[in-house]
């Protein structure tokens, strides 16, 4: 889910937005992690064939289990685990998944959204593949940093008056690579500080003006989009 | 074909082969559980 746009009084084309995540609530103590469509890091190739240094036995999902040829989604082999949300050590909300018979294994809970971004072009309609909010672009947008939890400062251009800021799929918990497809995928309240940053005063990173960047308590975080204008949505 | 999406494949095999052998986890659940709660970091040695 995505909601918004925001209009920022204020923001002007060619200042920066900075955004500050104050928090991140979880609104259901579950969430859930999807292994869908045949991707992932372990899929196989368009031409059903194993990626180049795995096995097709070792392809996830199973080969066996893969009915999308069949043109019927419940046949398609997806995986959907069901997490529910327990307070961990020291009271750590934690995702528990099953183990063995009985057992479980837990891992924290680090909520942030995997969405956050502002207008960056026009295009003829709401269906214009420019507007595919699938992939990142110098907006932001589908970005999945999983360091912009609660205490991380994202910085975007501003495109247009108001900047239009827009956020959503939220995630309580994604590890780096998100190898089965999805991250723990889960409902949250999120708050943000949205301040406008004019070019010149100092109150961003250079870089922010014209591209996305970040910052956490610990790091600053320098980012790379592989198309950035967005132009191969439009492909 | 990039090196270390080679590399990263072998990470998320070994990865699984040890939840489920190792620990006992279904196969397609050890599977989500490193997509939400395991880092694979790729390093370049030269």
């Amino acid at each position: 889910m995505v909601t918004g746009p925001i209009y920022v009084d204020g923001a002007q084309p060619g200042d920066a937005l900075k955004i500050a995540v104050l928090s991140m609530l979880p609104r259901v103590p579950y969430g859930v992690v999807s292994s869908r469509h045949g991707k992932g890091a372990l899929a196989r190739t368009p031409s059903d064939g194993a990626p180049d240094g795995i096995t097709l036995d070792e392809v996830m999902p199973p080969v066996a289990t893969d009915g999308r040829s069949t043109g019927d989604p419940t046949r398609y082999g997806n995986v959907s685990v069901f997490t529910p949300v327990r307070r961990g050590r020291k009271g750590v909300p934690s995702g528990v998944m099953k183990r063995g018979g009985s057992g479980s294994v837990t891992f924290p809970l680090r909520p942030f959204m995997g969405i956050m971004g502002v207008a960056f072009t026009s295009a003829s309609g709401l269906t214009d593949p420019l507007l595919n909010s699938i992939p990142p672009t110098l907006g932001g947008g589908n970005i999945d940093i999983n360091l912009l939890g609660v205490g991380a400062t994202f910085y975007l251009p501003v495109f247009t008056e108001g900047t239009l800021f827009y956020t959503g799929d939220p995630h309580h918990a994604m590890g780096n690579g998100e190898v089965a497809l999805t991250a723990m995928e889960g409902s949250l309240r999120a708050t943000f500080r949205l301040t406008v940053c004019k070019p010149g005063s100092g109150d961003a990173p250079s870089v922010a003006f014209h591209y996305p960047f970040a910052e956490t308590p610990e790091a600053w975080v320098p980012i790379g989009l592989s198309d950035p204008d967005g132009s191969g949505a439009a492909r | 074909m990039n090196d270390l999406d080679i590399a990263m494949r072998r990470a998320v095999v070994n990865a699984l082969d040890f939840l489920e052998h190792d620990h006992g986890m279904d196969r397609a659940v050890a599977y989500a559980y490193l997509s939400a709660a395991a880092d694979f970091k790729e390093h370049f040695a030269d």
